[in-house]
């Protein structure tokens, strides 16, 4: 998971949908077929097959995705097959994953439960 | 410090043991730490917690440190918890820090504690 | 920063609606339903841009539609722009298609409630000549007003 998200950090690819730095992002995001990277500020959904938080980034609101990785900080309600959070990640909210991995030093506040039918 | 990095951290020549035959109902209140591969219906208290893979705890868990390869359900507060690959755990984490590997079943409400001094 | 930067792609298959604030550098390869201000906006071949677009620079090589206003406009051979071109200079490689009403030198008209910067020029209203730099221009080129 963290070595994906690591190729995404170094090439730029134009698939990829990357929301950095000071920007700031209020509405809805379907990132695609692609995966979506995020080191600002994102408020609102955001649909995609993978996403990943970056340190600086801050998501609230709700996510719907197969994979994601948060280094920064999420609330709100994730719907996921795969989590995982690293030491520097928080989230706070409704989780519902089938596969968890989080790292000591993670904060993790609210609830997680499974997903009982895939949604593809 | 418990997590992925620790083999068997809570073993030290002063532990209890409940073999994974043993079945208790009732109230387990330990201040050494505890290895538990049983079975109980009921709460533990304890300071150092390994709750081993054949373990299956039907209760509350109040303990400093514990580590779950095993199944848990119910109510755990502790100041740090590591779920390993093979937890299978349901029910109330409330915990200061937390640590879960890929693998480990878990349907359970998160609630961030201050860390206790106990 | 070391690896990134700051620039903000939206992805070939991605879709946005919603608002921006605070960016810098965009790239748009997907479809963006917005408005932004931003210092360089690029649109793709395949980007989609329906909004207002206030930046310094904003390269058009997809779709574009909406309000721009922006100093330097370079509208590549795949460009399609409609709406409103407002622009400081314009290059237009052959084959871009502009069917928008495009103004020159727009900051320095007063008539322009948007314009925040209003050039301290006492410019009089339209004499507008819109100096298309290159290549055929299949724009219906007014007057701004």
């Amino acid at each position: 998971m963290l070595a994906k998200s690591h190729e995404q950090m170094t090439n730029l690819h134009e698939d990829t949908t990357y929301i950095l730095g000071d920007l700031i992002m209020e509405g809805s995001l379907d990132g695609g077929n692609h995966p979506v990277v995020i080191d600002g500020q994102f408020n609102g959904d955001i649909t995609a097959p993978d996403v990943i938080i970056l340190e600086q980034g801050k998501v609230t609101g709700a996510i719907n995705t197969q994979t994601v990785v948060i280094n920064g900080y999420f609330k709100g309600n994730l719907v996921c097959e795969s989590l995982t959070v690293t030491s520097t990640g928080i989230v706070e909210g409704e989780v519902q994953a089938n596969a968890l991995s989080i790292d000591l030093g993670a904060e993790v506040i609210g609830s997680i439960s499974r997903v009982n039918v895939k949604s593809n | 410090m418990i997590g992925k990095n620790s083999a068997s951290p809570m073993l030290s020549p002063n532990h209890s043991q409940i073999n994974v035959d043993v079945r208790i109902r009732g109230t387990i209140t330990v201040s050494e730490p505890l290895v538990m591969a049983g079975q109980l219906d009921g709460d533990i208290k304890a300071g150092e917690l390994h709750i081993a893979s054949t373990a299956i705890v039907s209760g509350d868990v109040t303990a400093q440190n514990v580590t779950i390869d095993g199944r848990v359900h119910g109510v755990i507060v502790a100041d740090e918890v590591y779920l390993s690959a093979t937890a299978h755990f349901e029910g109330q984490l409330n915990c200061h820090g937390i640590a879960i590997d890929n693998g480990a079943y878990v349907d359970a409400k998160f609630i961030k504690e201050p860390v206790t001094n106990g | 920063m070391d690896k990134l930067g700051s620039k903000t792609i939206i992805g070939a298959s991605a879709t946005f609606t919603g608002k921006i604030a605070n960016a810098r550098v965009v790239e748009v390869h997907g479809k963006v339903n917005a408005d932004l201000i931003a210092e360089k906006v690029t649109i793709g071949e395949a980007g989609r841009f329906d909004g207002a677009i206030r930046a310094d620079l904003v390269v058009v090589s997809g779709h574009y539609e909406g309000k721009m206003q922006a100093g330097s406009v370079w509208a590549t051979a795949t460009a399609s722009i409609s709406g409103k071109l407002h622009y400081e200079t314009l290059q237009m490689d052959r084959g871009a298609a502009l069917n928008c009403h495009i103004v020159h030198n727009w900051r320095a008209k007063t008539d322009d409630p948007e314009q925040s910067n209003a050039g301290n020029s006492d410019v009089p209203l339209p004499d507008a000549s819109n100096k298309a730099k290159t290549g055929t221009v299949p724009s219906s080129s007014k007057k701004g007003v």
